[in-house]
Order: C-alpha cells, then sequence, then structure tokens
C-alpha cells in the first residue's frame, strides 16, 4: 500500500546521529582548551589558520563530517605535520564539538552581552532596522534576518556588520536600470539572464522586466550595507547587537 | 538619487517598506481572473476561470513559453497562485516565487529545520502574505514581496503522529489548516489562525475526546482515531460556512476494534467560520474499512434538482459515489455511481447511508472490492463548468485486494492494520468524466492510457476548454462540451497537481507543476530579436 499511496503522503523523517559532544557547551568548552594547548599553534586560537589550514572555511566540495575530523584528529595526516594526538577518545570528540562550534549557528554558541542593549541599538541608533526585516516589521534591501541565528555562524554575522564587503556582493546586487522610454529604477537585482531581471525596488515591491525594454544596467559591486560600523559601534555595542541577533531565529534553539 | 553610493541614499530615505497594494478579502472573492489566488482558484472549489482568449479554435498552438526544474524538488503537489504576475509554488518545506514572464525565480524560502519531509500542496494568499504549513506542522508568515518571515507558529506535535501537507484557505481575516497523518494513528482536526498575528482562534476536532458526543460510535483506540484533514477545504460566503473533509479512521483496514461508525471520519463537516462549530456533518462511508478517505474537493454550485433550484455540495467520493447534498442543512439529496466498477454498496437509505453488500470487508485471506484503496476520485482536483453546466472528475477504474489483521495496533509506526492493492493482471484505468449536476449522470467520458499512477486534477475556462494532467504525464487540453481531444504535451514523468489558468500583460496562460517542474503554456507567438541591454558594474 505505501507504494501506490508514496504520492498521496509521500513521508521521509530526518535521522541525524551525532556524538553528544556535539552541540554540548560542557563539551565545547573543555575541547577549546584542549584545542588552545595542542592544535592552536598550528590552527590559529579560533580556527583561523596558519601553518595548518583554516578550519572554519573547509571547501564545500567535500565537507568534512564528524566522524572523519575525529579520525584525522586522533590519527594525523601521515606525511605532512598534522600530528596525530594519541588522546582518550572522549577528548577528542570535545575537540571535535569546538571546531565544529565555529561554524555552528550562532544561536547555538550562547553569544554573551545586553540582549535588550542589543535589541534597542538594532531597532534604534544603528538603523539597522531600516534596511533589515525581524519577524515582519523593518525594511528592505538587506537580507531578512528573522532566522539569522540559525542561518549563520557567530563569525559570519560578526563579518558581515564589520566588513560587509568581506563577504562580497555576489547575489542581490544593487543596480539601476534606464529604460528604453527614458524611466529608470532603482533596487536589488535578485535574479538575471540576458533576456529577464527581477528587481526588487526600495519599496519592497518586485519588478518583472523584459530586456528588450531595457537600454542600459549599471550594477554596483559595493554592498548597501554600510562599511563604517567598525569605527561606529563600541566593542561593548558589538557584543550587545551579537548577543540580540544570534538569538533571532524562527524556531527555538531546543529543536 | 544615484545607486553609486547607494548606502548614503538608502539610509537617508528612510528604507521602512510602506503599505502597498494588498491582496484584499474581497480579491479572493473574485478570483479567478487574471489572478489565481486560492488552491481551486475560488471558494467554491470550481476551479473555473473566466478567461475566454484560448477557445477550442486555437488551443491547438498552445506552446510551453517556460519551464523551470525547481532544484531537490521530486513530488510537486501545488497548485500554483498566481497575483499580479508572481506565481508561488510550494515543495517540501518551501515556498518559491516565480516572475510569470520569464519564469526565473524571485525569491525562495526554505524552513531547513523541519522535522519532517512531505509533500506540500500549495500556499494561500492575504494581505501582504504569503502563507504555507511545514512538513512538522508549524504554519508560516512570509512577506510576499521578498520572503521575509513574519511568524512562524506551531499548532500539532510529529510526536502525535501529525504532520501537515495541505494548502491553508485564506477567509476574510482568517488562516485555516489542517493535519496529516492518518494511516499510522493520529487525531485530526481543523484549527483557524488570525491573519495578521497568527494567533490561534479556534480549533475543531474531527474525532470527539473519550466522552464526548459521538465518542459511542468507537472502541479502543479512538486518541489515535485518525480523520486526518489534508486538503483544504471551500467556503460560502453567504452562509458563512466551511467545507472541510476527514480521512480514514485508523487503523485503516481492521475495523474491530472501533466497532461504530467513527464518528467524524470520511465525512464532510459544515463549519462556522467565525465560531469553529460544526454546523452539520455528512458521513460518506460509516465505519470505512477501505481507506476510503473524503479527501476530494466539495464543489459548491447552484443547480437545479427535480424542478427546483438549490444550494448544493457536489463531492466526488473515494468510495465510488458522486453525493449531492444540500449545502445549508446537509441533507442527503442523491448519490450515483462514477465508476462502472463498484461493488460494496447496493444503495443508500433516505439519510444517504450504504446499503453494504455482505463479505465486502477486508480479510486476512483477501477480499477483493471495488473501487480500490485509491478510490474511484481522490484529491485529484475536479472543475465544474458553469458554461457547460458540467462537472469534471478525474476518476480510477480499479478494484483491490483488501486484506487485514486484527494485529494490536501501534501508533506512529506505519501501522494500518492491513493493506490493499490490485491483482497484478489487472490494473486499473483513468477516465475523464463529465457529469451533468442536475442528474449526477454522466454526459461523457474521456479514457486515458497510462499506468494508473497519476495524482492530476483540472481546471476548465469561459473559453470553453478543460486542462488536465492525464496518467501519461502529458497536460491536456478537450473541448468541454464534448470531451473531444484539442491538444496535449508531454511533460515526461508523472503527475501529482492541478493545472492552473491565469493571465499577465493581457495573455492567457496555462500553468501546472509536473514532479520536479513548473511548466508555463501559452498560445505561440513568435520571438522577436532581441538587443542586449548595455551592462556595467561598478566598483
Ligand atoms: C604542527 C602543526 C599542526 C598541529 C599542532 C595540528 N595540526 Fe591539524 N593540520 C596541520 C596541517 C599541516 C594539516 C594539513 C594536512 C594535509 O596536508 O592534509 C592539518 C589538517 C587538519 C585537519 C584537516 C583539515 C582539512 O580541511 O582537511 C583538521 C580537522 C585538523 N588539522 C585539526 C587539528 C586539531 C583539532 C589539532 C589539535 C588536536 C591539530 N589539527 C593540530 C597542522 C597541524
Ligand atoms: C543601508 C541598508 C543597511 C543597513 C542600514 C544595514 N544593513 Fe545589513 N545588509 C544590508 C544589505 C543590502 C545586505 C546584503 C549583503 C550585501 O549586499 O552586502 C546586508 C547584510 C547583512 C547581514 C548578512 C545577512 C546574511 O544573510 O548573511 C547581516 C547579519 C547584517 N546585514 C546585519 C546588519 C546590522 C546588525 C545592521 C545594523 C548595525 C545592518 N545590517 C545595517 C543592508 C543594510
Amino acid at each position: 500500500m505505501a507504494g501506490i499511496l508514496a504520492a498521496q503522503h509521500e513521508v521521509r523523517d530526518e535521522k541525524k546521529s551525532k556524538n553528544p559532544a556535539i552541540g554540548n557547551p560542557e563539551a565545547i568548552a573543555a575541547g577549546q582548551k584542549l584545542f588552545f594547548a595542542s592544535c592552536a599553534g598550528c590552527h590559529g586560537p579560533t580556527g583561523g589558520g596558519g601553518r595548518g589550514p583554516n578550519l572554519r572555511e573547509r571547501g564545500a566540495w567535500h565537507p568534512m563530517d564528524d566522524d572523519a575530523m575525529f579520525t584525522i584528529v586522533q590519527k594525523g595526516v601521515p606525511g605532512t605535520d598534522m600530528p596525530a594526538l594519541n588522546r582518550p577518545d572522549n577528548e577528542v570528540w570535545q575537540i571535535v564539538a569546538f571546531v565544529r562550534s565555529l561554524t555552528a549557528p550562532a544561536m547555538e554558541a550562547n553569544a554573551p552581552g545586553d540582549i535588550e542593549a542589543g535589541r534597542r541599538l538594532y531597532w534604534g541608533s544603528a538603523g539597522c532596522s531600516q534596511c533589515h526585516m525581524i519577524a515582519g516589521k523593518g525594511g528592505f534591501p538587506g537580507p531578512d534576518l528573522t532566522n539569522i541565528g540559525a542561518l549563520r555562524s557567530l563569525n559570519e554575522i560578526r563579518t558581515s556588520i564589520l566588513d560587509p564587503s568581506e563577504r562580497g556582493v555576489t547575489e542581490n546586487q544593487p543596480v539601476r536600470i534606464t529604460f528604453r522610454n527614458g524611466a529608470t529604477l532603482e533596487g536589488i537585482c535578485v535574479d538575471r539572464t540576458n533576456y529577464a531581471m527581477q528587481v526588487i525596488d526600495r519599496a519592497g515591491t518586485p519588478h518583472r522586466i523584459g530586456m528588450n525594454q531595457v537600454e542600459a544596467i549599471v550594477f554596483s559591486k559595493k554592498s548597501s550595507m554600510p562599511d563604517d560600523y567598525k569605527t561606529r559601534l563600541s566593542r561593548e555595542q558589538l557584543q550587545n547587537l551579537l548577543a540580540y541577533l544570534s538569538r533571532q531565529s524562527t524556531r527555538p534553539p531546543a529543536e | 538619487m544615484n545607486i553609486i553610493h547607494p548606502r548614503l541614499v538608502l539610509v537617508a530615505a528612510l528604507m521602512a517598506l510602506p503599505a502597498l497594494a494588498q491582496v484584499a478579502a474581497r480579491d479572493i472573492l473574485a478570483s479567478p481572473n487574471e489572478n489565481w489566488l486560492t488552491y481551486a482558484g475560488d471558494y467554491q472549489g470550481k476551479r473555473h476561470s473566466p478567461l475566454k482568449q484560448i477557445t477550442p479554435h486555437n488551443a491547438g498552438s498552445l506552446v510551453p513559453t517556460w519551464t523551470n526544474h525547481i532544484s531537490g524538488a521530486s513530488h510537486l503537489e501545488a497548485s500554483p497562485l498566481v497575483y499580479d504576475g508572481v506565481m508561488y509554488i510550494t515543495n517540501t518545506n518551501e515556498v518559491i516565487a516565480l516572475d510569470t514572464r520569464s519564469g526565473r525565480i524571485i525569491w525562495r524560502y526554505k524552513d531547513t529545520r523541519s522535522k519532517k519531509q512531505n509533500v506540500n500542496r500549495g500556499a494561500a494568499i492575504l494581505g501582504d502574505r504569503v502563507y504555507f504549513v511545514t512538513s512538522d506542522v508549524h504554519l508560516v508568515a512570509l512577506d510576499r514581496r521578498t520572503g521575509a518571515v513574519a511568524w512562524v507558529k506551531q499548532y500539532g506535535r510529529v510526536e502525535d503522529g501529525l504532520y501537515a501537507s495541505a494548502a491553508p484557505l485564506a477567509v476574510k481575516d482568517k488562516i485555516i489548516v489542517g493535519v496529516s497523518g492518518g494511516d499510522s494513528g493520529m487525531r485530526g482536526y481543523v484549527t483557524a489562525f488570525s491573519a495578521d498575528k497568527g494567533e490561534e482562534l479556534w480549533r475543531l476536532y474531527t474525532v470527539p475526546a473519550k466522552g464526548e458526543p459521538g465518542a459511542e460510535s468507537w472502541g479502543g483506540y479512538i486518541e489515535w482515531g485518525g480523520g486526518a484533514t489534508w486538503l483544504s477545504g471551500t467556503y460560502d460566503p453567504e452562509l458563512n460556512l466551511l467545507y472541510w473533509t476527514t480521512g480514514n479512521p485508523w487503523p485503516d483496514f481492521y475495523g474491530g476494534d472501533r466497532k461504530g461508525d467513527n464518528l467524524y471520519t470520511c465525512s464532510l463537516l459544515a463549519i462556522d467560520l467565525d465560531t469553529g462549530k460544526m454546523k452539520w456533518y455528512f458521513q460518506f462511508t460509516p465505519h470505512d474499512t477501505h481507506d476510503w478517505d473524503a479527501q476530494s474537493w466539495p464543489v459548491l454550485l447552484d443547480t437545479e434538482i427535480n424542478g427546483r433550484m438549490r444550494k448544493v455540495v457536489m463531492h466526488p467520493n473515494r468510495n465510488g459515489f458522486l453525493y449531492t447534498l444540500d449545502r445549508t442543512t446537509g441533507e442527503f439529496l442523491r448519490a450515483t455511481k462514477m465508476v462502472d466498477k463498484l461493488d460494496w454498496a447496493s444503495g443508500f437509505d433516505a439519510k444517504g447511508r450504504p446499503i453494504l453488500v455482505p463479505g465486502k470487508e477486508p480479510s486476512p485471506a483477501g477480499t477483493y472490492v471495488c473501487p480500490g484503496v485509491r478510490g474511484a476520485a481522490n484529491w485529484m482536483a475536479p472543475t465544474y463548468t458553469p458554461g457547460t453546466g458540467l462537472l469534471y472528475v478525474m476518476n480510477l477504474e480499479q478494484c483491490d485486494v483488501f486484506t487485514s489483521s486484527a494485529q494490536e495496533p501501534e501508533p506512529k509506526k506505519n501501522f494500518a492494520g492491513g493493506g490493499a492493492g490490485p491483482k497484478h493482471n489487472e490494473p486499473g484505468q483513468f477516465f475523464l468524466r463529465a457529469y451533468d449536476p442536475k442528474t449526477g449522470k454522466r454526459a461523457w467520458e474521456y479514457p486515458l492510457t497510462g499506468k494508473a499512477a497519476s495524482w492530476s486534477g483540472a481546471v476548465s475556462t469561459a473559453g470553453g476548454v478543460v486542462f488536465f494532467g492525464d496518467d501519461d504525464g502529458q497536460l491536456v487540453a478537450l473541448d468541454a462540451k464534448t470531451g473531444q481531444h484539442l491538444w496535449h504535451y508531454l511533460m515526461g514523468e508523472n503527475l501529482t497537481a492541478a493545472p492552473i489558468v491565469y493571465s499577465v500583460d493581457g495573455k492567457q496562460y496555462v500553468a501546472i507543476c509536473s514532479a520536479t517542474a513548473v511548466f508555463n503554456f501559452g498560445l505561440f507567438e513568435a520571438q522577436k530579436p532581441m538587443a542586449l541591454p548595455a551592462m556595467r558594474t561598478q566598483p
């Protein structure tokens, strides 16, 4: 029966098995200590790389799963500088948990700071809400941040705020269009081909454009996200913002 | 304004989104026109477009104007929505907004943390929002322009055997949703949320709790009784009633532990939109043991019956009969046979209760019953054309061998108390059949070839054309009056969704999701050579 009715209901359940250390705050804290002692010299204190590779931005082509990382850390990579650790399994798992936490969703990082102060800053003087939406309120053209704590790591959010062009504007480029009839339109290009383009204007309205009506298009490489937050925000303000943003998630962290 | 220093301009211009053209409740009442704003296009379940550009004379020159394969899709079941030239479809845990002119994606929202991965049948639209349900029973409200999340509300738990797959229905200021999971034990319900804030306003259970009226129609396992609500419903604005159908009792094929009628499974419920109270119910298949959910569309129309105009609801039921009920009172008016292969009931009493043919219960050795488990009709959308006065229904002629088992039922374990399937030398066959609502009788039929694997539905137009997905992966156009073939197009995979009709820039289109792609069809128009615009990038 299941076969016949597959198209009617088609049920698939997600099953993820993982070592209990992954995502466990105590294991991560213990792993951090071990990492500082045995790994930071080569991989950098936050895994940013040095003599050994960057552990946060490993190539997306062959993502390494937890078990593979466990084996590499425990056994090393023979013939390279990467040594074998040879420690009890539970300690190796603590280290793996720490390395994972560097790229884990920000909501799992339990980021310190004054969440309330971060909220006020975001909706107030920092001006973030003029360009971003959270829970249906706010503005455009920045991406929706309602789920940012689940989508990005703490590091990525920090970089986005301090150095917006670091992450590059590859999609959603700011654009100005001159139509053949002389009209112009400014907005964010969400998609384009030689024949069609979809632009969301500054009021948030999507425009569906046939290229046969277009005379010229000027794209901007520069993010429309301000690049001076590095100097405008104090260290404490940034921490508060991160504490607030890292907790933005469409679902509670427990799930 | 100068895009080269956008941030200065943007910050100065205060980017908070202004109020925009909203999809008003009255726009949905006026749908379909150029837009297609509910799963069925309208509230009545007619799936009838007033557009007239495509006719029996020119349908032969329909061509695909674009196709977009949706990455990751394997079982698209959504009936697309179209508003103001933007098309919204859903896939498992996601909504995709497409430009109807080019077929390109404007935005895509995916809930990556859903605990389940199921098919999804579509979205609802109201105000500046698009609504859909995640497989793990959350209702999600998105900004229809950008896909930004307004809110996410959980309304059921996977741990209780539930999941969600139906398109929500937006009515007045409410969003109505249902739940799935009736084949492995759960308790069904219909829930209303406020469209703006997502507050739960009411919930109507389809199976009573122990001690409540109706509970005497059950034995054990009432708390896992089923009555899933996995298809969205229809609505009568004058009566202010929602019409929602319910699924099978559980375990599907063994009724020994649930002696009685098993209210309110395999039923049509008329629900007061404001209060969520059940105004009346009609149970098509009391004490069902053949998995004959009532999930096919309750079509609301006015027709003459025995010389008198009546407001009726017509329901092509999985159990093989086409029912006509008074939609104000739920009174049984008539049931007629849709399929030639029907052997479990010999007729009806005055109240519409089927008179059973003995020996048609599933058994450990297997019992041959017609129609089969998928039913003579199912959730494949029917369509009604006021012009021809005909109701078009996808019918399956198939019988199955039903087995049952008295094993101790185990909820949430895919346990159904038995099973069913065709004899291997006796495959089913699909037909598109046209019925006259005045009599409930067949006007004509269009037989289909194929493997009896389709789940596609139909749509009709004032131009006099019926479109439907056939059993070979083709979109087919028929003359609505005569059933004469006009046009077909092979999409090359089994179809699990129904077509819609809309227009943009004054041109009429037909769109349908195949299993993995969205296809858009229009009348042939030669393309003109296009000069590429000058493009440049400022650093
Ligand atoms: C002496 C320097 C050194 C130390 C100490 C060291 N590593 Fe490495 N690590 C390397 C080098 C070099 C590589 C690259 C090996 C190769 O060429 O495949 C590497 C590779 C890795 C990789 C695989 C990365 C990838 O993308 O393939 C992981 C994971 C890793 N190290 C984790 C650790 C951890 C955890 C520790 C501490 C327990 C540690 N390393 C200690 C030098 C070091
Ligand atoms: C003038 C508009 C504007 C303002 C003000 C603004 N942003 Fe942005 N922001 C953007 C845009 C546009 C992007 C998209 C990436 C890009 O184009 O560089 C972005 C990207 C981001 C991202 C990355 C989102 C992702 O999906 O990875 C974060 C996080 C972010 N902004 C946070 C902030 C915070 C916090 C503030 C206030 C301190 C802020 N932004 C203020 C426009 C703005």
